[in-house]
Protein backbone atom coordinates (compact mmCIF):
# COMPACT_ATOMS: atom_id res chain seq x y z
CA UNK A 1 0.00 0.00 0.00
CA UNK A 2 2.63 2.08 1.07
CA UNK A 3 4.78 1.52 -1.93
CA UNK A 4 2.11 2.04 -4.29
CA UNK A 5 1.36 5.37 -3.19
CA UNK A 6 4.57 6.64 -3.06
CA UNK A 7 5.15 5.42 -6.96
CA UNK A 8 1.81 7.06 -7.26
CA UNK A 9 3.76 10.25 -5.62
CA UNK A 10 6.61 9.59 -8.16
CA UNK A 11 4.52 9.55 -10.71
CA UNK A 12 2.75 12.97 -10.27
CA UNK A 13 6.06 14.21 -9.16
CA UNK A 14 7.50 13.46 -12.75
CA UNK A 15 5.17 15.33 -14.57
CA UNK A 16 5.52 18.49 -12.30
CA UNK A 17 9.07 18.25 -12.99
CA UNK A 18 8.91 18.83 -16.65
CA UNK A 19 6.32 22.00 -16.02
CA UNK A 20 9.08 23.08 -13.33
CA UNK A 21 12.24 22.97 -15.49
CA UNK A 22 10.27 24.81 -18.33
CA UNK A 23 10.09 27.82 -15.64
CA UNK A 24 13.22 27.18 -14.94
CA UNK A 25 14.83 27.13 -18.58
CA UNK A 26 13.23 30.85 -18.77
CA UNK A 27 14.45 31.85 -15.97
CA UNK A 28 18.00 31.28 -16.87
CA UNK A 29 17.54 32.88 -19.68
CA UNK A 30 15.76 36.05 -18.91
CA UNK A 31 15.50 36.16 -15.00
CA UNK A 32 11.55 36.63 -15.90
CA UNK A 33 8.81 34.22 -15.31
CA UNK A 34 6.91 33.24 -18.08
CA UNK A 35 3.52 33.05 -16.96
CA UNK A 36 1.75 31.39 -19.82
CA UNK A 37 3.55 28.09 -19.91
CA UNK A 38 0.88 26.82 -17.32
CA UNK A 39 -1.71 27.48 -20.38
CA UNK A 40 0.65 26.10 -22.79
CA UNK A 41 0.93 22.98 -21.30
CA UNK A 42 -2.64 22.85 -21.40
CA UNK A 43 -3.20 23.90 -25.24
CA UNK A 44 -0.90 21.43 -25.70
CA UNK A 45 -2.75 18.46 -23.74
CA UNK A 46 -6.01 19.58 -25.15
CA UNK A 47 -4.99 19.62 -28.76
CA UNK A 48 -3.29 16.22 -28.29
CA UNK A 49 -6.33 14.86 -26.58
CA UNK A 50 -8.77 16.51 -29.90
CA UNK A 51 -5.72 13.90 -31.50
CA UNK A 52 -6.26 11.06 -29.72
CA UNK A 53 -9.92 11.16 -29.78
CA UNK A 54 -11.35 12.08 -32.45
CA UNK A 55 -8.27 11.58 -35.35
CA UNK A 56 -7.83 8.48 -33.28
CA UNK A 57 -4.49 9.20 -33.60
CA UNK A 58 -1.52 6.65 -31.66
CA UNK A 59 -0.22 7.80 -28.75
CA UNK A 60 3.00 8.66 -29.77
CA UNK A 61 1.81 11.34 -32.71
CA UNK A 62 0.00 12.66 -30.10
CA UNK A 63 2.77 13.15 -27.69
CA UNK A 64 5.19 14.17 -30.57
CA UNK A 65 2.19 16.84 -31.49
CA UNK A 66 2.12 18.11 -27.58
CA UNK A 67 5.85 18.76 -27.69
CA UNK A 68 5.95 20.80 -31.33
CA UNK A 69 2.79 22.76 -30.04
CA UNK A 70 4.45 23.13 -26.64
CA UNK A 71 7.53 24.54 -28.22
CA UNK A 72 5.93 27.12 -31.65
CA UNK A 73 3.59 28.40 -28.21
CA UNK A 74 6.36 29.27 -26.13
CA UNK A 75 8.41 30.66 -29.04
CA UNK A 76 5.87 32.77 -29.86
CA UNK A 77 5.18 33.90 -26.28
CA UNK A 78 8.96 34.98 -26.32
CA UNK A 79 8.43 37.24 -29.37
CA UNK A 80 4.84 38.57 -27.93
CA UNK A 81 5.80 39.51 -24.33
CA UNK A 82 9.63 38.86 -23.90
CA UNK A 83 11.47 40.48 -27.05
CA UNK A 84 9.07 43.46 -28.15
CA UNK A 85 8.68 44.39 -24.53
CA UNK A 86 10.95 46.95 -22.44
CA UNK A 87 13.49 45.62 -20.38
CA UNK A 88 13.25 48.66 -18.35
CA UNK A 89 10.23 47.20 -17.01
CA UNK A 90 10.72 44.32 -14.93
CA UNK A 91 7.18 43.00 -14.39
CA UNK A 92 5.79 43.86 -17.90
CA UNK A 93 7.04 40.30 -19.15
CA UNK A 94 5.15 39.16 -16.53
CA UNK A 95 2.65 41.08 -17.08
CA UNK A 96 2.18 40.09 -20.51
CA UNK A 97 2.49 36.92 -20.12
CA UNK A 98 -0.07 36.28 -17.71
CA UNK A 99 -2.71 38.22 -20.19
CA UNK A 100 -0.80 35.54 -23.39
CA UNK A 101 -2.66 33.07 -20.85
CA UNK A 102 -5.48 34.39 -20.28
CA UNK A 103 -6.45 34.32 -24.05
CA UNK A 104 -5.36 31.43 -24.37
CA UNK A 105 -7.71 29.80 -21.96
CA UNK A 106 -10.28 31.72 -23.56
CA UNK A 107 -9.98 30.48 -26.54
CA UNK A 108 -9.90 26.81 -26.08
CA UNK A 109 -13.06 27.34 -23.56
CA UNK A 110 -14.47 29.49 -26.89
CA UNK A 111 -12.78 26.48 -29.62
CA UNK A 112 -13.36 23.57 -27.06
CA UNK A 113 -15.63 24.34 -24.69
CA UNK A 114 -15.09 24.52 -20.92
CA UNK A 115 -15.69 20.39 -20.17
CA UNK A 116 -13.19 18.21 -19.56
CA UNK A 117 -11.38 16.68 -22.94
CA UNK A 118 -10.81 12.66 -21.98
CA UNK A 119 -7.08 11.50 -22.64
CA UNK A 120 -7.84 7.57 -23.16
CA UNK A 121 -5.44 5.04 -21.75
CA UNK A 122 -2.33 3.87 -23.89
CA UNK A 123 -2.56 0.16 -24.12
CA UNK A 124 -5.52 -0.02 -21.84
CA UNK A 125 -6.40 -3.23 -19.57
CA UNK A 126 -2.35 -4.00 -19.81
CA UNK A 127 -0.76 -3.92 -16.71
CA UNK A 128 2.31 -5.70 -14.62
CA UNK A 129 2.31 -6.81 -11.30
CA UNK A 130 5.73 -6.57 -9.67
CA UNK A 131 5.39 -7.48 -6.01
CA UNK A 132 4.13 -4.59 -4.00
CA UNK A 133 3.24 -2.60 -6.94
CA UNK A 134 1.23 -2.22 -9.77
CA UNK A 135 1.69 -0.42 -13.48
CA UNK A 136 -0.25 0.12 -15.99
CA UNK A 137 0.82 0.84 -19.51
CA UNK A 138 -0.03 4.42 -19.08
CA UNK A 139 2.10 4.69 -15.78
CA UNK A 140 4.79 3.38 -17.45
CA UNK A 141 4.75 6.11 -20.53
CA UNK A 142 4.68 8.45 -18.25
CA UNK A 143 7.27 7.68 -16.08
CA UNK A 144 9.58 6.61 -18.89
CA UNK A 145 8.95 9.75 -20.66
CA UNK A 146 9.28 12.03 -18.46
CA UNK A 147 12.27 10.29 -16.92
CA UNK A 148 13.70 10.45 -20.82
CA UNK A 149 13.00 13.89 -20.91
CA UNK A 150 14.43 14.79 -17.71
CA UNK A 151 17.72 13.34 -18.52
CA UNK A 152 18.11 13.98 -22.23
CA UNK A 153 17.66 18.12 -20.83
CA UNK A 154 20.57 17.48 -18.62
CA UNK A 155 22.47 15.79 -20.69
CA UNK A 156 21.65 18.54 -23.54
CA UNK A 157 22.72 21.16 -21.22
CA UNK A 158 25.98 19.67 -19.89
CA UNK A 159 27.63 17.99 -22.97
CA UNK A 160 26.31 19.60 -25.71
CA UNK A 161 27.29 22.88 -27.81
CA UNK A 162 23.81 24.68 -27.58
CA UNK A 163 23.09 23.75 -23.98
CA UNK A 164 26.38 25.11 -22.75
CA UNK A 165 25.49 28.08 -24.86
CA UNK A 166 22.11 28.14 -22.88
CA UNK A 167 23.96 27.37 -19.41
CA UNK A 168 26.44 30.54 -20.38
CA UNK A 169 23.89 32.81 -21.15
CA UNK A 170 22.03 32.10 -18.26
CA UNK A 171 24.83 32.92 -15.70
CA UNK A 172 26.13 35.63 -17.70
CA UNK A 173 24.41 37.32 -20.76
CA UNK A 174 26.63 40.18 -21.25
CA UNK A 175 29.92 37.45 -21.19
CA UNK A 176 28.35 35.04 -23.37
CA UNK A 177 27.57 37.92 -25.95
CA UNK A 178 30.73 39.23 -26.03
CA UNK A 179 32.24 35.39 -26.71
CA UNK A 180 30.30 34.64 -29.73
CA UNK A 181 27.29 33.78 -28.23
CA UNK A 182 24.60 33.99 -30.53
CA UNK A 183 22.52 35.60 -27.56
CA UNK A 184 18.99 35.87 -29.54
CA UNK A 185 19.07 32.18 -31.26
CA UNK A 186 20.11 30.88 -27.73
CA UNK A 187 17.24 32.45 -26.40
CA UNK A 188 15.19 31.07 -28.62
CA UNK A 189 15.74 27.66 -28.26
CA UNK A 190 15.77 28.35 -24.38
CA UNK A 191 12.19 28.89 -24.91
CA UNK A 192 11.78 26.10 -27.65
CA UNK A 193 12.90 23.81 -25.43
CA UNK A 194 10.81 25.03 -22.33
CA UNK A 195 7.62 24.94 -24.15
CA UNK A 196 8.09 21.24 -25.34
CA UNK A 197 8.69 20.43 -21.50
CA UNK A 198 5.32 22.22 -20.45
CA UNK A 199 3.69 20.53 -23.61
CA UNK A 200 4.69 17.25 -22.48
CA UNK A 201 4.30 18.08 -18.63
CA UNK A 202 0.52 18.93 -19.90
CA UNK A 203 -0.02 15.49 -22.00
CA UNK A 204 1.28 13.67 -19.44
CA UNK A 205 -0.30 14.88 -16.42
CA UNK A 206 -3.36 14.49 -18.50
CA UNK A 207 -2.91 11.17 -19.03
CA UNK A 208 -2.51 10.18 -15.54
CA UNK A 209 -5.79 11.91 -14.24
CA UNK A 210 -7.32 10.75 -17.67
CA UNK A 211 -8.41 13.89 -18.30
CA UNK A 212 -7.69 17.44 -19.01
CA UNK A 213 -9.89 20.89 -18.14
CA UNK A 214 -8.79 24.01 -20.09
CA UNK A 215 -8.72 25.52 -16.39
CA UNK A 216 -5.86 23.72 -15.85
CA UNK A 217 -3.10 25.89 -16.91
CA UNK A 218 -3.22 27.96 -13.86
CA UNK A 219 -2.74 25.10 -11.57
CA UNK A 220 0.62 24.04 -13.43
CA UNK A 221 1.70 27.14 -13.19
CA UNK A 222 1.03 26.81 -9.35
CA UNK A 223 2.38 23.80 -8.99
CA UNK A 224 5.73 24.44 -10.98
CA UNK A 225 6.28 27.91 -8.68
CA UNK A 226 5.89 26.16 -5.78
CA UNK A 227 8.34 23.03 -7.00
CA UNK A 228 10.65 25.99 -7.90
CA UNK A 229 10.70 27.76 -4.51
CA UNK A 230 11.65 24.51 -3.15
CA UNK A 231 14.51 23.19 -5.40
CA UNK A 232 15.70 26.52 -5.67
CA UNK A 233 15.44 28.59 -9.03
CA UNK A 234 17.01 27.86 -12.33
CA UNK A 235 18.56 24.74 -10.78
CA UNK A 236 17.81 21.45 -12.32
CA UNK A 237 18.71 18.94 -9.59
CA UNK A 238 16.65 21.23 -7.46
CA UNK A 239 13.53 21.30 -9.51
CA UNK A 240 13.96 16.97 -10.10
CA UNK A 241 14.00 16.50 -6.12
CA UNK A 242 11.49 18.87 -4.99
CA UNK A 243 8.95 17.57 -7.73
CA UNK A 244 9.08 13.90 -6.71
CA UNK A 245 8.92 15.13 -2.84
CA UNK A 246 5.72 17.24 -3.71
CA UNK A 247 4.32 14.79 -5.79
CA UNK A 248 4.86 11.71 -2.96
CA UNK A 249 3.76 14.56 -0.16
CA UNK A 250 0.31 15.57 -2.35
CA UNK A 251 -0.14 11.53 -2.63
CA UNK A 252 0.82 10.87 0.78
CA UNK A 253 -1.84 13.45 2.19
CA UNK A 254 -4.15 12.70 0.43
CA UNK A 255 -4.15 8.92 1.14
CA UNK A 256 -3.37 9.75 4.99
CA UNK A 257 -5.18 12.98 5.89
CA UNK A 258 -7.64 14.19 3.69
CA UNK A 259 -8.34 15.32 -0.32
CA UNK A 260 -8.80 18.96 1.24
CA UNK A 261 -5.42 18.80 3.57
CA UNK A 262 -3.63 17.60 0.41
CA UNK A 263 -2.88 21.64 -0.48
CA UNK A 264 -2.49 23.03 2.60
CA UNK A 265 0.09 20.81 3.27
CA UNK A 266 1.84 21.48 0.72
CA UNK A 267 1.74 25.09 1.09
CA UNK A 268 2.82 24.50 4.59
CA UNK A 269 5.70 23.32 3.26
CA UNK A 270 6.40 26.00 0.78
CA UNK A 271 6.09 28.50 3.60
CA UNK A 272 8.18 26.78 5.94
CA UNK A 273 11.13 26.67 2.63
CA UNK A 274 10.48 30.84 1.86
CA UNK A 275 10.84 31.76 6.12
CA UNK A 276 13.94 29.35 6.30
CA UNK A 277 15.70 28.34 3.74
CA UNK A 278 14.25 30.97 0.17
CA UNK A 279 16.80 29.72 -1.69
CA UNK A 280 15.51 26.22 -2.17
CA UNK A 281 17.30 23.43 -1.72
CA UNK A 282 19.57 23.81 -4.65
CA UNK A 283 19.21 27.42 -5.18
CA UNK A 284 21.30 29.94 -5.92
CA UNK A 285 21.01 33.01 -4.06
CA UNK A 286 17.72 34.19 -4.01
CA UNK A 287 18.42 37.57 -4.18
CA UNK A 288 18.57 38.02 -0.32
CA UNK A 289 19.15 41.78 0.35
CA UNK A 290 21.35 42.66 3.14
CA UNK A 291 19.48 44.31 5.70
CA UNK A 292 20.62 48.21 6.31
CA UNK B 1 -30.49 59.18 -7.76
CA UNK B 2 -31.99 56.21 -9.28
CA UNK B 3 -30.51 52.47 -7.68
CA UNK B 4 -28.35 51.71 -11.28
CA UNK B 5 -26.69 55.04 -10.81
CA UNK B 6 -26.11 54.36 -7.27
CA UNK B 7 -24.75 51.13 -7.91
CA UNK B 8 -22.48 52.44 -11.03
CA UNK B 9 -20.90 54.90 -8.80
CA UNK B 10 -20.55 52.55 -5.49
CA UNK B 11 -18.95 49.74 -7.75
CA UNK B 12 -16.85 52.69 -9.37
CA UNK B 13 -15.70 53.99 -6.35
CA UNK B 14 -14.69 50.11 -5.40
CA UNK B 15 -12.60 50.14 -8.35
CA UNK B 16 -11.00 53.38 -7.44
CA UNK B 17 -10.40 52.24 -4.15
CA UNK B 18 -8.46 48.89 -5.38
CA UNK B 19 -6.42 50.40 -8.14
CA UNK B 20 -5.31 53.13 -5.41
CA UNK B 21 -4.67 50.68 -2.98
CA UNK B 22 -2.88 48.32 -5.85
CA UNK B 23 -1.16 51.36 -6.68
CA UNK B 24 0.57 52.29 -3.03
CA UNK B 25 2.60 49.08 -3.57
CA UNK B 26 3.57 49.42 -6.85
CA UNK B 27 4.82 52.88 -5.91
CA UNK B 28 7.87 50.84 -4.56
CA UNK B 29 8.42 49.07 -7.54
CA UNK B 30 6.47 45.62 -5.91
CA UNK B 31 3.71 43.91 -8.04
CA UNK B 32 1.98 41.53 -6.14
CA UNK B 33 0.00 38.70 -7.99
CA UNK B 34 -2.67 38.06 -5.49
CA UNK B 35 -3.98 41.57 -4.19
CA UNK B 36 -7.37 39.64 -4.51
CA UNK B 37 -6.29 38.10 -1.25
CA UNK B 38 -6.33 41.03 0.74
CA UNK B 39 -9.55 42.05 -0.90
CA UNK B 40 -11.30 38.57 0.33
CA UNK B 41 -9.42 39.06 3.86
CA UNK B 42 -11.50 42.65 4.01
CA UNK B 43 -14.57 41.23 2.66
CA UNK B 44 -14.50 38.54 5.09
CA UNK B 45 -13.25 40.05 7.75
CA UNK B 46 -15.81 42.95 8.28
CA UNK B 47 -19.01 40.47 7.30
CA UNK B 48 -18.10 38.13 10.15
CA UNK B 49 -18.36 41.56 12.25
CA UNK B 50 -21.15 42.58 10.85
CA UNK B 51 -23.58 39.54 10.39
CA UNK B 52 -22.35 37.73 12.99
CA UNK B 53 -21.39 39.97 16.08
CA UNK B 54 -23.40 42.71 14.49
CA UNK B 55 -21.36 45.66 14.42
CA UNK B 56 -21.67 48.94 12.65
CA UNK B 57 -20.49 48.99 9.10
CA UNK B 58 -17.57 51.62 9.64
CA UNK B 59 -16.22 49.84 12.62
CA UNK B 60 -16.23 46.60 10.69
CA UNK B 61 -14.86 47.55 7.89
CA UNK B 62 -11.66 49.56 10.06
CA UNK B 63 -11.41 46.21 11.58
CA UNK B 64 -11.39 43.94 8.42
CA UNK B 65 -8.72 47.00 7.04
CA UNK B 66 -6.48 45.99 9.99
CA UNK B 67 -6.91 42.35 9.62
CA UNK B 68 -5.47 43.03 6.27
CA UNK B 69 -2.82 45.16 6.93
CA UNK B 70 -1.17 42.90 9.33
CA UNK B 71 -1.36 39.61 6.77
CA UNK B 72 0.10 42.19 3.94
CA UNK B 73 3.15 43.09 6.44
CA UNK B 74 3.11 39.20 6.90
CA UNK B 75 3.18 38.30 3.77
CA UNK B 76 5.16 41.63 2.30
CA UNK B 77 7.86 40.37 5.06
CA UNK B 78 8.48 37.27 3.80
CA UNK B 79 8.31 38.23 0.55
CA UNK B 80 9.99 41.74 -0.03
CA UNK B 81 13.76 40.37 1.11
CA UNK B 82 13.74 38.26 -1.87
CA UNK B 83 14.12 39.13 -5.44
CA UNK B 84 10.73 40.25 -7.82
CA UNK B 85 10.49 36.84 -8.99
CA UNK B 86 9.92 35.12 -5.39
CA UNK B 87 6.90 38.04 -4.59
CA UNK B 88 5.43 37.01 -7.62
CA UNK B 89 5.84 33.84 -6.48
CA UNK B 90 4.85 34.03 -2.97
CA UNK B 91 2.07 36.37 -3.17
CA UNK B 92 0.41 34.08 -6.00
CA UNK B 93 0.51 31.37 -3.52
CA UNK B 94 -0.67 33.27 -0.74
CA UNK B 95 -4.01 33.94 -2.12
CA UNK B 96 -4.58 30.49 -3.18
CA UNK B 97 -3.46 29.36 0.01
CA UNK B 98 -6.26 31.77 1.65
CA UNK B 99 -8.76 30.32 -0.96
CA UNK B 100 -8.10 27.24 0.00
CA UNK B 101 -8.69 27.82 3.71
CA UNK B 102 -11.50 29.78 3.10
CA UNK B 103 -13.68 26.93 1.37
CA UNK B 104 -12.45 24.56 4.33
CA UNK B 105 -13.79 27.23 6.68
CA UNK B 106 -17.39 26.13 7.77
CA UNK B 107 -18.01 29.01 10.11
CA UNK B 108 -17.64 31.43 7.13
CA UNK B 109 -19.85 28.70 4.97
CA UNK B 110 -17.23 26.99 3.33
CA UNK B 111 -17.41 27.08 -0.55
CA UNK B 112 -20.92 28.58 -1.13
CA UNK B 113 -19.85 31.91 1.60
CA UNK B 114 -21.43 34.38 2.85
CA UNK B 115 -24.80 35.87 2.62
CA UNK B 116 -26.56 39.12 3.53
CA UNK B 117 -24.27 41.72 3.87
CA UNK B 118 -25.78 45.44 3.18
CA UNK B 119 -25.03 48.55 4.27
CA UNK B 120 -22.51 50.25 1.52
CA UNK B 121 -23.73 53.67 0.42
CA UNK B 122 -22.64 56.04 -2.49
CA UNK B 123 -21.52 58.51 0.66
CA UNK B 124 -19.19 56.19 2.66
CA UNK B 125 -17.57 54.72 -0.91
CA UNK B 126 -16.95 58.34 -1.96
CA UNK B 127 -15.29 59.23 1.84
CA UNK B 128 -13.13 56.16 1.64
CA UNK B 129 -11.59 57.34 -2.05
CA UNK B 130 -11.73 61.24 -0.71
CA UNK B 131 -9.86 59.67 2.72
CA UNK B 132 -7.47 57.53 0.44
CA UNK B 133 -6.69 60.33 -2.05
CA UNK B 134 -5.44 62.75 0.56
CA UNK B 135 -3.37 60.53 1.87
CA UNK B 136 -1.97 60.02 -1.11
CA UNK B 137 -1.45 63.40 -1.81
CA UNK B 138 0.14 63.52 1.46
CA UNK B 139 2.44 61.02 0.73
CA UNK B 140 3.60 61.81 -2.65
CA UNK B 141 4.59 65.04 -1.31
CA UNK B 142 6.29 63.64 1.86
CA UNK B 143 9.83 61.79 2.64
CA UNK B 144 8.19 58.66 2.59
CA UNK B 145 6.79 59.51 -0.84
CA UNK B 146 10.41 59.95 -1.46
CA UNK B 147 11.80 56.81 -0.06
CA UNK B 148 8.96 54.78 -1.94
CA UNK B 149 9.93 56.61 -5.25
CA UNK B 150 13.76 56.06 -4.46
CA UNK B 151 13.58 52.16 -4.11
CA UNK B 152 11.58 51.85 -7.08
CA UNK B 153 14.37 53.37 -9.42
CA UNK B 154 16.75 51.53 -7.57
CA UNK B 155 16.94 49.63 -4.53
CA UNK B 156 20.42 50.00 -3.87
CA UNK B 157 20.59 53.61 -4.47
CA UNK B 158 17.92 53.63 -1.98
CA UNK B 159 20.12 51.73 0.07
CA UNK B 160 22.86 53.36 0.08
CA UNK B 161 21.71 56.97 0.72
CA UNK B 162 20.47 55.48 3.95
CA UNK B 163 16.69 53.86 3.15
CA UNK B 164 15.92 51.07 5.32
CA UNK B 165 13.90 49.41 2.27
CA UNK B 166 12.52 46.57 3.76
CA UNK B 167 11.09 48.40 6.33
CA UNK B 168 9.74 51.23 4.30
CA UNK B 169 8.32 48.45 1.61
CA UNK B 170 6.90 45.97 4.10
CA UNK B 171 4.95 49.53 5.40
CA UNK B 172 3.87 50.34 1.81
CA UNK B 173 2.93 46.75 1.09
CA UNK B 174 0.70 46.49 4.44
CA UNK B 175 -0.66 50.34 3.62
CA UNK B 176 -1.82 48.47 0.44
CA UNK B 177 -3.26 45.59 1.54
CA UNK B 178 -5.55 47.84 4.16
CA UNK B 179 -6.40 50.35 1.30
CA UNK B 180 -7.32 46.61 -0.89
CA UNK B 181 -9.25 44.76 2.28
CA UNK B 182 -11.19 48.70 2.37
CA UNK B 183 -12.06 47.92 -0.58
CA UNK B 184 -13.43 44.20 -0.32
CA UNK B 185 -15.58 45.11 2.61
CA UNK B 186 -17.43 47.97 0.81
CA UNK B 187 -18.08 45.43 -2.19
CA UNK B 188 -19.05 42.41 -0.03
CA UNK B 189 -21.68 45.11 1.78
CA UNK B 190 -22.82 45.92 -1.69
CA UNK B 191 -23.06 42.39 -3.58
CA UNK B 192 -24.40 41.15 -0.60
CA UNK B 193 -23.05 37.72 -1.11
CA UNK B 194 -19.56 36.82 -1.02
CA UNK B 195 -17.97 33.34 -1.95
CA UNK B 196 -14.11 32.29 -1.81
CA UNK B 197 -14.28 32.21 -5.63
CA UNK B 198 -14.96 35.71 -6.32
CA UNK B 199 -10.95 36.34 -4.93
CA UNK B 200 -9.22 33.92 -7.26
CA UNK B 201 -6.66 34.71 -10.16
CA UNK B 202 -8.62 36.57 -12.05
CA UNK B 203 -9.99 38.99 -9.48
CA UNK B 204 -6.38 39.82 -9.16
CA UNK B 205 -5.14 40.32 -12.66
CA UNK B 206 -7.88 42.93 -12.89
CA UNK B 207 -6.53 44.82 -9.85
CA UNK B 208 -3.25 44.82 -11.35
CA UNK B 209 -5.28 45.60 -15.02
CA UNK B 210 -6.93 48.76 -13.30
CA UNK B 211 -3.54 49.96 -11.99
CA UNK B 212 -1.71 49.29 -14.94
CA UNK B 213 -3.50 50.33 -17.55
CA UNK B 214 -3.76 54.01 -16.31
CA UNK B 215 -0.50 54.38 -15.80
CA UNK B 216 1.30 53.50 -12.86
CA UNK B 217 3.80 56.25 -12.15
CA UNK B 218 1.24 58.92 -10.74
CA UNK B 219 -1.64 57.92 -8.86
CA UNK B 220 -4.42 59.72 -10.30
CA UNK B 221 -3.33 57.42 -13.63
CA UNK B 222 -4.23 54.30 -11.76
CA UNK B 223 -7.05 56.13 -10.60
CA UNK B 224 -8.52 56.89 -13.99
CA UNK B 225 -7.31 53.68 -15.05
CA UNK B 226 -9.94 52.24 -13.21
CA UNK B 227 -12.86 54.31 -13.96
CA UNK B 228 -12.28 53.44 -17.49
CA UNK B 229 -12.05 49.94 -17.85
CA UNK B 230 -14.47 49.54 -14.99
CA UNK B 231 -17.45 51.58 -16.71
CA UNK B 232 -16.42 49.77 -19.95
CA UNK B 233 -18.11 46.38 -18.72
CA UNK B 234 -20.99 48.23 -17.62
CA UNK B 235 -22.10 49.85 -20.90
CA UNK B 236 -21.01 47.33 -23.32
CA UNK B 237 -22.90 44.26 -22.43
CA UNK B 238 -22.79 42.77 -25.21
CA UNK B 239 -19.48 41.92 -25.47
CA UNK B 240 -19.42 39.67 -22.13
CA UNK B 241 -18.21 36.34 -23.84
CA UNK B 242 -14.85 38.51 -24.84
CA UNK B 243 -14.03 40.17 -21.61
CA UNK B 244 -11.66 37.83 -21.00
CA UNK B 245 -9.54 38.01 -24.61
CA UNK B 246 -9.95 41.78 -24.56
CA UNK B 247 -8.32 41.81 -20.93
CA UNK B 248 -5.55 39.19 -22.27
CA UNK B 249 -4.94 41.52 -25.30
CA UNK B 250 -4.66 44.60 -23.36
CA UNK B 251 -2.27 43.35 -21.44
CA UNK B 252 -0.27 42.21 -24.11
CA UNK B 253 -0.90 45.38 -26.06
CA UNK B 254 -0.06 47.75 -23.50
CA UNK B 255 2.89 45.76 -22.61
CA UNK B 256 4.73 46.36 -25.93
CA UNK B 257 3.56 50.11 -27.24
CA UNK B 258 3.06 51.59 -23.37
CA UNK B 259 4.34 49.30 -20.24
CA UNK B 260 4.27 52.78 -18.37
CA UNK B 261 0.52 52.72 -18.96
CA UNK B 262 -1.72 55.71 -21.10
CA UNK B 263 -0.82 58.26 -18.79
CA UNK B 264 2.93 58.96 -17.37
CA UNK B 265 6.27 59.59 -19.28
CA UNK B 266 8.69 56.72 -20.57
CA UNK B 267 11.44 55.84 -18.40
CA UNK B 268 13.97 56.19 -20.87
CA UNK B 269 12.76 59.69 -21.49
CA UNK B 270 13.10 62.81 -19.64
CA UNK B 271 12.19 62.29 -15.82
CA UNK B 272 9.64 64.29 -15.05
CA UNK B 273 10.68 67.02 -13.25
CA UNK B 274 7.79 69.84 -14.39
CA UNK B 275 5.10 67.74 -13.35
CA UNK B 276 5.91 66.65 -10.02
CA UNK B 277 6.66 70.01 -8.53
CA UNK B 278 8.15 68.74 -5.45
CA UNK B 279 11.54 68.26 -6.80
CA UNK B 280 13.69 69.84 -8.89
CA UNK B 281 16.54 68.17 -9.21
CA UNK B 282 19.14 67.73 -11.58
CA UNK B 283 18.34 65.65 -14.21
CA UNK B 284 19.61 62.04 -13.72
CA UNK B 285 21.90 60.47 -15.95
CA UNK B 286 20.73 57.66 -17.46
CA UNK B 287 21.42 54.19 -15.99
CA UNK B 288 22.32 51.04 -17.39
CA UNK B 289 21.60 47.96 -15.26
CA UNK B 290 24.13 45.66 -15.70
CA UNK B 291 21.30 42.58 -15.37
CA UNK B 292 19.18 44.19 -18.00
CA UNK B 293 21.58 43.84 -21.04
CA UNK B 294 20.17 40.76 -23.07
CA UNK B 295 20.39 41.03 -26.85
Amino acid sequence: MLVQQLFNGLLLGATFCLAALGFNLVVGAMDRLNFSLGETAMVSAIVSSVLLNRLEMPFFVAFLASLVIGGLLSVLVYFVSFKYVSRDYPNASILSSLGVGIVLTALVIKIFGSEQQVIPDVYPGTRWDLGPIDVTASQLVILVLSAALTVGLYVFLERSRWGTAIRGVSDDVTMSGLLGVPVERVVILTFALSGMLAGAAGLLTGLAFHAVSPLDGFATTLSALIIIVIGGLGSVKGAVVAAIAVGMVETLSVVYLSATMRDIVVYIVVAAFLLFRPQGLFGRNAGVLERV
Amino acid sequence: MSAFTEAVLIQTGINVLLALGYWIAVSTGKYSFGHAAFMAIGAYGSSILTLKMGWPLPLALIAGAVVSAVAGALVGWIALRLSMLYLAIITLVFSELLITLLNQWDYVGGGSGLLGMTGTTVTMVLICVVLVVAYLILLTRSRMGLAYEAIREDERAAMGSGVKITLVAVGAFATSAAVTGIAGGLAAHQQLIINPGLYGPQQSLIIILFCVFGGVQYFWGAAIGAIVLGLLPIYFNGLADWYQIIYGLLFVVLMIVRPQGLIGRSRAGIFPVGLSLRRAAPEPEPRVREEESVG
